[in-house]
């Protein structure tokens, strides 16, 4: 599912329907009424006039019908509202309950993540730079501040550091935490300053 | 229903909200040339078909329904064939409904219409109907209506003229070679359909 429909705009959403139902053995026409119904949609309804969280919610809705096991997201989340967005990832968390489904999501939004990821793959540059379950990742990563004369030492590298007059705020590997002066405050990390921290342009000292 | 037969129907699901636009041309049409019964279906042909087998090309370009035909689960080639069949069957459409009126109109007029007549008729508009799609379709199909739709209407007249002209086409005698338009229009058809499927091999763009 891309971040717009590929659908035709003046259709109905009783058209998309009709018009998809030919293409799949599996398709069950109460389900996708029932799910309109679930998510609030219109069948009377143009595709032109839904909203982009609506949008994105029909697209789900055509993919529950034909009883999709893999749902496939670009940025499903991007431009909506907090409310649409926290309703669209429930939508998506309430699809994954069934164990023989799966999502693969894109997204910039990494609260997303923390709520319904699983696995995460961090892309930097167009290369990967960390791939695996969420919780190996926030494990292997610790967030480090310290005062401002904190420097890279033998075996640490400090990642995205970002340096300021106060001090010294950057992530780094687990595993070499342990190599940094007993001064550093070292805390688990969030998704979010992991991504941060990894996106970050090269190292460079605003001091 | 086979997989060529869902794209025609698609595509007649495509140009279904726009029906009325259709039918106030179909009417006007008809109301124009209802004195002159024997013109109705080659004009129809002529002037109703081209829009009414393009116009689903033009909504997809649109729409971006490149996309959904990505994500159906179709064959490309059947996608390409499906568009010649919605074609074909629009044409059967237009002259089933087309001698109907004309035959009709010549009987509320007294102006009996012989089979043979009519048979001449309809062999024209086959003609032009044929060479008119296999003109406009592999250009659509390569470079989508948006970017073709002027070439795509004036080639095909183009060559129907320079085709009278130069090969100096007896209208007179019309009655010996006209039933050639059979076959020749359906072999202009299949060449189109082979040349549509070797232009459609090209990779998918996600809009």
């Amino acid at each position: 599912m891309l971040d717009h429909t590929y659908l035709v705009g003046d259709w109905r959403l009783s058209d998309v329907e009709r018009t998809l139902r030919p293409f799949y053995d599996r398709w069950q026409s109460d389900r996708y009424r029932q799910l309109l119904d679930d998510f609030a949609l219109d069948p009377r309804s143009r595709v032109k006039d839904l909203s982009r969280g609506m949008a994105m919610k029909l697209m789900i809705a055509i993919a529950l019908s034909h009883r999709a096991r893999l749902l496939v997201f670009d940025e499903p989340t991007s431009g909506l509202d907090p409310v649409a967005r926290d309703e669209l990832v429930g939508i998506i968390g309430d699809f994954m309950l069934d164990e023989r489904h799966s999502v693969l999501f894109s997204t910039h939004i990494t609260t997303d993540l923390d709520r319904i990821g699983d696995y995460v793959t961090i892309i930097h540059d167009g290369r990967i730079v960390s791939t695996g379950t969420k919780d190996e990742l926030m494990d292997g990563f610790r967030i480090v501040r310290a005062g401002p004369d904190l420097a890279e030492g033998v075996g640490v590298r400090l990642i995205g550091a970002r340096r300021t007059a106060a001090g010294v705020q950057a992530l780094v590997r687990t595993d070499e935490a342990a190599l940094l002066d007993a001064d550093a405050l070292i805390e688990p990390p969030t998704l979010e300053e992991i991504a941060v921290h990894i996106g970050a342009p090269a190292q460079r000292s605003l001091a | 229903m086979t997989a060529v037969a869902r794209v025609a129907l698609l595509d007649l699901r495509t140009i279904a909200p726009y029906r009325r636009q259709g039918l106030l041309l179909l009417v006007v049409v008809t109301a124009i040339l209802a004195n002159r019964p024997t013109t109705l279906v080659p004009a129809l042909v002529l002037l109703v078909a081209p829009s009414v087998i393009s116009y689903p090309f033009s909504v997809a370009d649109k729409a971006g329904l490149d996309t959904l035909y990505a994500v159906l689960p179709l064959r490309r080639r059947s996608v390409v064939l499906g568009h010649y069949a919605w074609a074909v069957s629009a044409f059967l459409a237009l002259a089933a409904g087309g001698t109907a009126v004309t035959l009709a109109l010549a009987h509320a007029e007294s102006k009996p219409l012989g089979g043979h007549a009519l048979g001449i008729v309809l062999a024209v508009a086959w003609g032009m109907f044929a060479v008119n799609v296999a003109v406009q379709f592999p250009l659509f199909i390569r470079f989508g209506y948006t970017r073709i739709s002027v070439l795509g209407t004036v080639l095909p007249l183009a060559l129907v003229v320079i085709a009278v002209v130069r090969l100096r086409v007896p209208v007179a005698g019309i009655e010996s070679w006209v039933p050639l338009l059979w076959p020749i229009g359906a072999a202009l058809i299949a060449v189109s359909v082979a040349v549509s499927v070797v232009l459609d091999r090209r990779p998918v763009q996600i809009r």
